[in-house]
């Protein structure tokens, strides 16, 4: 398991699970606490993924160890009732993966248009 | 920083997400319980606690899902799904319904099965929960006690009052009273309780109060009333507390109604109680050691146990029989005992055993059910076994490919459950129904989160049970064999065979058994029935009368001064004299009870010592007989021929006459003979003349012998007895007979209550209706036991045929004639059946003495009954067997050999 060793590229992991990746996309908006990822998960799939905080933060500890994410530190919110909460930012090479993981996805659909498997933009086939 | 107290939800996440090993560690494991508490607050505020109790739920088991995938999520490669045996089970439950789907009949078969299967036993299960494994619905009721040996006299309950052992006493009678307002007059029960009875069994009012201390001390003359006579009588009126109704004639005030909640302790004061009344402790009867009355109930002290009160109660009871030797000794020096009961105990010890026992046949009928599904399962596995074996060829595990078959099983059995539960709700209503009387509690009866998770732990079990064959065959088959076989595999595997034959054998076995039971209960009741009670049942109708509030014999009375004539025998003689000139009524008569008015072992009324022949006299085993005060043509109307002499007549009856008919089995008990017209009797101080013997009845019911009886005339000795039932013989309509018996004697005294008028044969078929009751269970769970395994048997059969069509042509095509084709079928299908048979009655010789104290007339081990269950079995097999034998004989070996 080559992904937990510190200084690896970018390329060696993608792809990325679908989780992670919505995770970074929320993380690439700016720093977020958890509350506000699993929100942005949520706006970003059209309410189709609502992450649970056990997977979330799993997904969290995971890629801090890998360095895709880091600890922003905590502070108080005025969503949370002006609790403290602890903050995520997103790592340079976090933006790097995910946008290699976009890139990625992007062919996989542009591949799968060509063949017919996507409506076109515009909603034709 | 001091937060507000997070919601209880929230905690427990917390808790779960900190201390199970799911990989997070402490700060993450916080700020997951913080981001869970965010959650927690938008969706309880947007959602409701219904869309929060999901949230968390959800949130819990993807938690667990996270714990079962290993814990070590941060070493698995990044694209691993957290909640891979979720997935799996999702995936095989998908392909296991679309299985199923592709399969219909099979699948509604199966579901069916285990549906029956699954009502039937849940339903028992409920009555079973219900009536003997809830707790009693009282305070502290672990430690409520019954006293037991019959009902007490008042010196007897004080003294317990005293004991230490008990911290309260409760003692209750048992009343009928006359109620002449809100409609025709009518008898309804009564009971005089005491002062602990309502705080005892936790009763409260619903509208005033209870009896308290003060009512029963100073005996007021007030009344709660039950919430059943409150509906029915005074359509729930909240305003009748205060007002005065009359009671046997008295007025007493009305001072509450008890709450619809409380199930008066049906042992000590009758399940039907409709008016509670003050116990009077009237100073004559608290000293009074002839008079048993009472129903005692007492609560142990805490900590104390039921011996130690056993040994307080056997002291005082030891010092009662030194004082008063007569009325608590027995009659060989010793203490009559009064033995200590739990409640829960008296009331259910009687009925547990039986509700037991049809618990084990329903759970018998299940088996089967389950061993029918299993067969099922096996013969469609064999059917699948290539398609399985292709995916172990194509890399599934064997572990795979058992959970898959595993999945199945569990869907049908769930399916199963489902319908079992739907099903069980119609035998609730059955069950309540169909109830004979006599099973305490059933007015209870429901089906309620026990029984529900009852039926899901039932069918997952059965799904277990029914599923784990396949699954193992599944597990271990071996890919060469199964594929090599190919498309016209002349015979299934061996083993595949030999679990099928055994499921059969065992089903037939298992139904064995149930027949053996059904059929010595049904025997036992065809004999019941078929009594003859000796005397003509046809167009006998009987009318109970309640003689009593104005019907009191005048001070100073002398019982066979003719002149010093009692209310109550003018009162019968003109209504016989009346009812005899009615047109349509054949015959009157009436007696202080008639047969089948009390049945059961229990003898009622009065029962004394008589004296006859002196030279067969035995002073230390005296002749006891019960005595019936009776009117003259009591045997005219039982239509009882006499032996000998005459019955009585108006002239005795007239004459206050000193005479008696005694019947055959007490003629013979007193006199060794019946030829005694003339000879007297001992009837206390008072001497009798014998003037006629009659044959004897069937008095308590079909299943008690006939005893000896000693008859005297009502007009001499019926002045004091309240209760009265006539008999009328009349070809009239049973409407027909009422409605003249009600006018008669609306017309003597038109506020006298009249009780429910039936004929004999009504109160016969009631005295055999939990006999029948409990024949038509076991007999209908046999029926289906027997469906299932001749169902069994024939697919089985059928499958095996299906198998060997082409051994079938090969034979045929080398010359074998249908006939000894159809015998080789046979033989298979009845050497099944012939093991199962065996071990089916050895298996019902071993169990059947448990029906030895339900049934009646028959021996347990009765040879007839196992021969005819072997017969009908033998006979459904062999009709199982004859049609896939006769598709075996008509094999076109052409036809088989081509393809």
């Amino acid at each position: 398991m080559t992904h937990t060793l510190p200084g690896m590229a970018a390329e060696d992991l993608i792809p990325l699970n679908p989780r992670d990746y919505l995770i970074l996309f929320s993380l690439a908006g700016g720093e977020r606490h958890g509350y506000g990822i699993v929100k942005d998960v949520e706006h970003d799939s059209d309410g189709r993924v609502r992450i649970d905080p056990a997977n979330l933060y799993r997904s969290i500890k995971r890629m801090i160890a890998t360095g895709l994410v880091e600890d922003g530190g905590d502070r108080t919110t005025s969503d949370a009732g002006d609790e403290r909460r602890r903050y995520y930012r997103i790592t340079a090479l976090g933006v790097e993966v995910v946008s290699l993981e976009a890139a990625r996805l992007a062919a996989l659909t542009a591949a799968a248009r060509e063949r017919d498997l996507l409506p076109g933009r515009d909603g034709s086939r | 920083m001091t937060a507000p107290r997070r919601p209880l939800a929230v905690r427990v996440y917390g808790a779960l997400v900190r201390r199970l090993p799911a990989d997070l560690g402490p700060a993450h494991g916080a700020a997951a319980e913080d981001t869970f508490l965010d959650l927690y607050r938008e969706t309880r505020a947007c959602r409701g606690r219904f869309g929060a109790l999901t949230l968390w739920l959800r949130s819990v088991a993807m938690l667990l899902a996270c714990v079962l995938d290993g814990g070590s999520g941060g070493r698995r490669r990044t694209g691993a799904a957290p909640s891979r045996i979720a997935a799996h089970l999702a995936r095989d439950a998908r392909y296991a319904c679309r299985a199923l789907l592709a399969a219909p009949g099979f699948a509604l078969t199966a579901i069916l099965i285990v549906g029956i299967g699954i009502g039937a036993t849940t339903t028992i299960f409920s009555v079973v929960d219900t009536v003997v494994l809830r707790p009693l619905p009282y305070p502290d009721a672990g430690r409520l006690i019954y006293f037991d040996n019959g009902e007490h006299g008042f010196p007897s309950f004080l003294a317990w009052r005293e004991l230490d052992a008990f911290d309260a006493m409760a003692a209750a009678r048992d009343r009928r009273v006359d109620l002449l307002e809100q409609g025709p007059p009518q008898r309804l029960n009564a009971a005089p309780v005491s002062a602990g009875f309502f705080p005892m069994f936790g009763a409260a009012p619903a509208v005033g109060r209870l009896l308290d201390e003060e009512d029963i001390r100073r005996g007021r003359a007030v009344t709660v009333l039950s919430d059943g006579v409150w509906r029915r009588l005074w359509g729930a009126d909240p305003g009748i507390v205060g007002r005065t109704i009359v009671l046997d004639g008295a007025p007493v005030e009305v001072v509450g109604v008890v709450a619809p909640a409380f199930a008066p302790p049906q042992i000590q004061s009758g399940a039907e109680v409709d008016f509670w009344l003050p116990l009077l402790e009237p100073p004559g009867l608290v000293e009074d050691h002839t008079r048993y009355v009472l129903s005692v109930v007492g609560r142990l002290r805490p900590g104390v146990a039921i011996e130690a009160a056993q040994a307080e109660v056997d002291a005082q009871r030891t010092e009662f029989a030194r004082l008063h030797p007569r009325q608590y000794g027995t009659r060989d020096g010793g203490v009559d005992r009064v033995p200590l009961f739990t409640l829960h105990e008296a009331m259910v010890g009687e009925i547990a055993p039986t509700l037991g026992l049809l618990l084990g046949a329903v759970g018998l009928m299940l088996l089967i059910a389950c061993a029918n599904v299993a067969s099922l399962l096996l013969a469609r596995g064999m059917s699948r076994s290539r398609e399985l074996a292709l995916r172990k060829a194509l890399g599934a595990s064997g572990r795979r490919l058992a959970a898959l078959v595993l999945t199945e099983s569990a869907l049908l059995a769930v399916a199963g459950g489902v319908l079992g539960v739907a099903l069980t709700y119609g035998g609730v209503a059955a069950f309540r129904a169909l109830n004979p009387g006599g099973i305490p509690r059933i007015d209870r009866l429901a089906v309620d989160v026990r029984v529900l998770g009852f039926a899901l732990a039932l069918s997952l079990a059965t799904g277990l049970v029914f599923g784990l064959l396949p699954a193992v065959q599944a597990r271990y088959a071996r890919i060469t064999d199964t594929l090599k076989m190919g498309a016209s595999s002349v015979t299934a595997s061996r083993s595949g065979r030999r679990m099928r034959h055994a499921l059969v054998v065992a089903e037939l076995a298992l139904a064995i058994v149930l027949l053996s039971g059904a059929g010595l209960l049904f025997r036992s009741f065809v004999g019941m029935v078929n009594v003859d009670p000796e005397f003509t049942t046809t167009d006998l109708h009987v009318v109970p009368l309640s003689l009593t509030t104005g019907y009191e014999r005048p001070e100073g009375r002398d019982l066979t001064d003719p002149a010093a004539s009692s209310p109550r025998v003018l009162f019968a003689a003109n209504l016989l004299d009346a009812l005899d000139d009615r047109p349509g009524i054949d015959a009157a008569a009436a007696g202080w009870t008639v047969p089948f008015r009390f049945v059961g072992r229990s003898r009622c009324c009065w029962r004394t010592p008589i004296g006859g022949d002196p030279a067969l006299a035995n002073a230390d085993d005296p002749f006891v007989s019960i005595v019936h005060p009776v009117t003259r043509g009591y045997f005219d109307a039982l239509g009882v021929p006499m032996q000998a002499g005459r019955e009585f007549t108006i002239a005795d009856e007239a004459s206050r006459a000193s005479v008696a008919v005694l019947n055959a089995p007490a003629a013979l008990g007193l006199f060794g003979s019946v030829d005694i017209i003339g000879r007297t009797i001992a009837l206390g101080e008072q001497a009798l003349t014998v003037v006629g013997v009659v044959e004897g009845v069937h008095h308590w019911g079909l299943d008690q012998r006939i005893e000896e009886g000693v008859y005297v005339p009502y007009a001499t000795f019926g002045g004091d007895i309240g209760d009265l039932h006539v008999l009328v013989r009349s070809g009239l309509s049973p409407a027909a007979v009422a409605a003249a018996a009600r006018e008669v004697i609306g017309a003597l005294d038109p506020a006298l209550p009249i009780g429910p008028i039936e004929t004999i044969e009504d109160r016969i078929s009631r005295s055999v209706a939990r006999p029948a009751f409990l024949a038509t269970l076991f007999g209908t769970f046999a029926g289906i036991a027997l469906l299932l395994a001749g169902a069994g048997l024939y697919g089985s059969m059928l499958y095996a045929v299906g198998q060997r069509r082409r051994e079938m042509g090969i034979r045929i095509a080398l010359g074998a004639d249908a006939g000894r084709v159809m015998r080789l079928v046979l033989r298979g299908g009845l050497a099944m059946t012939a093991i199962g048979v065996v071990l089916g009655l050895v298996a019902a010789r071993a169990t059947t003495h448990l029906l030895a104290a339900l049934i009646w007339g028959v021996e347990p081990t009765d040879p007839l009954t196992f021969v005819g269950v072997a017969g009908v079995l033998g006979l459904t097999a062999l009709l199982a067997c004859l049609v896939p034998a006769w598709h075996a004989a008509r094999t076109d070996p052409l036809e088989t050999l081509r393809t």
